[in-house]
Formats: C-alpha cells, sequence, structure tokens
C-alpha cells in the first residue's frame, strides 16, 4: 500500500512541477560561450589522485554508516569494532595537501 | 482522493514557505550587512521571493552551443519534483505527515544525495568552463558533506532506535530533545547542510569571485526559476529536517497538551515553525560572520575535524546505550 502511496505522490508532484515549467516562456535560443572575448567549450576538469582516496573513503564510510543506522536495533560489540576501525582510517588522510587551484 | 487532495495541500505549503524562508533569510542577511534588505515588493519585501521566481519563469532560456539540453530541464524539473517528494515526509503540525513508513529516514537521505548529483549531472552538462568547475567541485563537496550528515542521522536512529520520523518524534514527545544526546551531530547537521545549500563558508561550488555562478552559470530563463526554487526547498526541508530529528519538532519537551485536537496542531504548528526559524536564523548568523573556505580547505575541515567528531559521538552513543 506505502508502495502504491510513494508512486501517486512522485507522479503528482512530478506533474505539478511540469505545469509550472509549461507555465514558463517556452523561448528558447542558443548562444556561443564566451571567456574574456574568446570562444570556448567545455573542458574536463582534472583530478588529482588523492581524491581517489577520499572518494574510496567515502564508499567505505557511506555504506558502513547506512548499515549501522538499518541494524540500529541489534547493535553489539561487533558494530562498535567496526565503527573505531573506519574512524582510525582517517589517520591516514596525508597530513598536508597542496593548494588545489 | 483525501490523499492527492492532502499531497497537493503540502506541495502548496511548501511552495509557501520554501519562499517564505528564503525572504526570511535575506532579510536576516542584510541587516547583518546593515542593509535593509527587499523591502517593495509586500509588507517589508515579503513578496519578493515570489516576485523573483515568476520573473525568471517568464524569461526565455538561453543555453551555450553543445549542451545537453534534455539533461539539464530534467535535472531541474526532478531536482525541484524531489524536493517536493521529501517534504512529503515533513509533519507540520502533529506526527502524521501524507507519507510515512519504517526506513523513511534511510530513503531522505538517499534522496538527498540524489538531488546533489542532479546538480554534478547538469554542471557537466553545460558547455562552459565555469559550470564543469562548479560541477567538479560540488562532486569534490559531496564526498565531504555526506558523512557527516549521514552520521548525524545514524547518531539519532541509534539513540531513538528507530528508521521513522514519526517513532523518533514520539520517542522525542515522551523526554528530551536529541540534541541533548547528539550535540556534536546536530552542529555536524548544521555545517553539512549549510554545505548541502552551497552557503558561505561552504559556497565553492557556485563561488561568484572566482567562477561566476559556478554549475549554474550558463543557466537561465525557467530551469534557472526551477533551480533556484529548488535551493529554496532545500533549505526549508533541511531547517525543518533538522528541528523536528534533533529539537523535537513540532513538541515540546515534558509538555503535554490538553486534548483539544484543533488547538495542539496550531500549536504545534507554531512551535515547529520557530523552531524551524532559529536552525535558519543560525545558519544565517554563521554566513553572515564567515568568509568562504577554498574547496580544498572545505574537504580538510570536513574530514579532519567534523566526520572524526560525529564518529566520537556516535561510538559514545553506541557504548552508551549498551551499557
Amino acid at each position: 500500500m506505502i508502495i502504491i502511496d510513494v508512486l501517486v505522490s512522485i507522479f503528482i508532484v512530478y506533474l505539478v512541477v511540469f505545469i509550472i515549467y509549461l507555465l514558463g516562456n517556452k523561448k528558447k535560443r542558443n548562444s556561443d560561450t564566451y571567456l574574456c572575448g574568446e570562444r570556448t567549450t567545455a573542458i574536463k576538469v582534472k583530478y588529482k589522485v588523492r581524491w581517489i582516496f577520499y572518494a574510496s573513503l567515502f564508499i567505505a564510510f557511506d555504506a558502513t554508516i547506512v548499515l549501522v543506522a538499518i541494524t540500529s536495533l541489534s547493535l553489539n560489540i561487533v558494530t562498535i569494532i567496526f565503527l573505531v576501525l573506519i574512524t582510525l582510517s582517517l589517520l591516514f588522510i596525508p597530513k598536508e595537501e597542496e593548494r588545489d587551484e | 482522493m483525501n490523499k492527492i487532495a492532502m499531497i497537493l495541500i503540502w506541495v502548496l505549503l511548501s511552495f509557501i514557505f520554501a519562499l517564505f524562508y528564503e525572504w526570511f533569510d535575506r532579510k536576516v542577511y542584510a541587516r547583518f550587512q546593515n542593509r535593509v534588505g527587499p523591502q517593495i515588493t509586500g509588507y517589508k519585501g515579503i513578496l519578493q521571493p515570489l516576485a523573483d521566481f515568476i520573473k525568471l519563469l517568464k524569461k526565455e532560456s538561453i543555453f551555450p552551443v553543445g549542451s545537453n539540453t534534455f539533461l539539464i530541464i530534467f535535472s531541474a524539473i526532478s531536482s525541484v519534483a524531489l524536493m517536493f517528494f521529501i517534504l512529503l515526509f515533513i509533519p507540520l503540525y502533529d506526527f502524521n505527515a501524507p507519507l510515512s513508513f519504517n526506513g523513511d529516514l534511510i530513503l531522505l537521505f538517499g534522496i538527498g544525495v540524489l538531488i546533489d548529483i542532479l546538480i554534478i549531472i547538469t554542471g557537466y552538462s553545460v558547455a562552459c568552463p565555469y559550470s564543469n568547475a562548479g560541477a567538479a567541485r560540488e562532486a569534490e563537496m559531496i564526498i565531504s558533506i555526506e558523512i557527516p550528515f549521514g552520521v548525524s542521522l545514524a547518531t539519532i536512529i541509534a539513540i531513538s532506535k528507530s528508521i521513522s520520523i514519526k517513532e523518533n518524534l514520539i520517542f522525542q514527545s515522551l523526554g528530551v530533545p536529541l540534541i541533548i544526546f547528539a550535540p556534536l551531530g546536530f552542529i555536524a547537521y548544521i555545517l553539512s547542510s549549510m554545505a548541502k545549500v552551497e552557503k558561505v563558508p561552504f559556497d565553492a561550488p557556485n563561488a561568484e569571485s572566482e567562477i561566476v555562478a559556478g554549475w549554474s552559470t550558463e543557466i537561465s530563463g525557467r530551469t534557472l526559476a526551477l533551480f533556484r526554487l529548488s535551493s529554496d526547498l532545500d533549505l526549508f526541508f533541511l531547517a525543518s529536517f533538522g528541528a523536528i530529528i534533533f529539537l523535537g519538532g513540532p513538541t515540546l519537551p515534558y509538555f503535554n497538551l490538553p486534548e483539544l485536537l484543533f488547538f495542539n496542531q496550531i500549536l504545534n504548528f507554531i512551535i515547529l515553525f520557530i523552531k524551524t526559524l532559529g536552525i535558519i536564523f543560525l545558519i544565517t548568523m554563521i554566513r553572515s560572520l564567515t568568509a568562504r573556505y577554498r574547496i580544498d580547505q572545505v574537504i580538510k575541515f570536513f574530514w579532519k575535524i567534523i566526520i572524526p567528531l560525529t564518529m566520537l559521538n556516535l561510538i559514545a552513543i553506541i557504548i552508551f546505550s549498551l551499557g
């Protein structure tokens, strides 16, 4: 029953927002992007290798937190050890980071 | 039929409150800078956000050549629709919201991340270097701010032993607000909420003095109107959600109202309204008194200070509840 409620709600809110969008000005045109008078296009933003470290930590933390949250009714000593271990992984973050830009 | 009417009423209320809170934010921000803020449209400028929204809606949309227009429009519509959807889980005047089920806290967390990802998609869909740089910064920020946000929610769940907003509220109505047990969680929640709505000092993805308007640089017309509305709804959602899970929402600790249903609901609504205003005031105050962090400083701040503190708070709560 709740799934039907959720699906109906999503349908209604999308419909409402789409109607709002249709009420707006329908005129659309394309233009070139200028940067200091020069025509430019999209760029590929370079990432530094250390972002992969942060991204891996992010995935580990994100998965852990959701699991801990879902299993909150049956928390035990293993959960605490798991959380302590993942918190200790923060010690491996490089101490000094250079400026990004 | 009743359900549909209730959803529509909730959407309308969310729209009105989002614009009202934007006006409040702008007005308070202006006062901190010794300005008057919006004052012409409506009483004390209260209708200014609505006027801005209508103005943007009626302007033509211009996209740079080479942009993926479909993805930009889809992201704009989806971000507003998903914001309206998650606001349906917010109980405004009692413990019941139009939508509620066991596990809704996790769902709200997931949809919150999805909305941030839509912003990244938008930034990369626009053929403009500023938008691409803004999207890259947003991606870098997400991997830092979602963890403290999630940990603060996990702390709340560990205390109340429930993953439902309604049961969380019932738990708080029987005792004290959860901010007493999770002060670090509350601080992490406020700071990551500020980063989610890109408020100073965490507004690196749209830093106007560096990358014009960041991911939204080349977005205009009704698409920009929807993104602005989405941001206002996000502020309203984060403030009211924070008021509910940390401050007891529409209830007062150890205070049971007499059995006058309608009077109760009005009073509960006013209590939640004041708590939400308090959180927005706090956000605006921090925004007014601080300068912008660089993106690497934001990441360092969250990973080295906020995440360890919130994790310690969570571990302490779990050890305490085991004892």
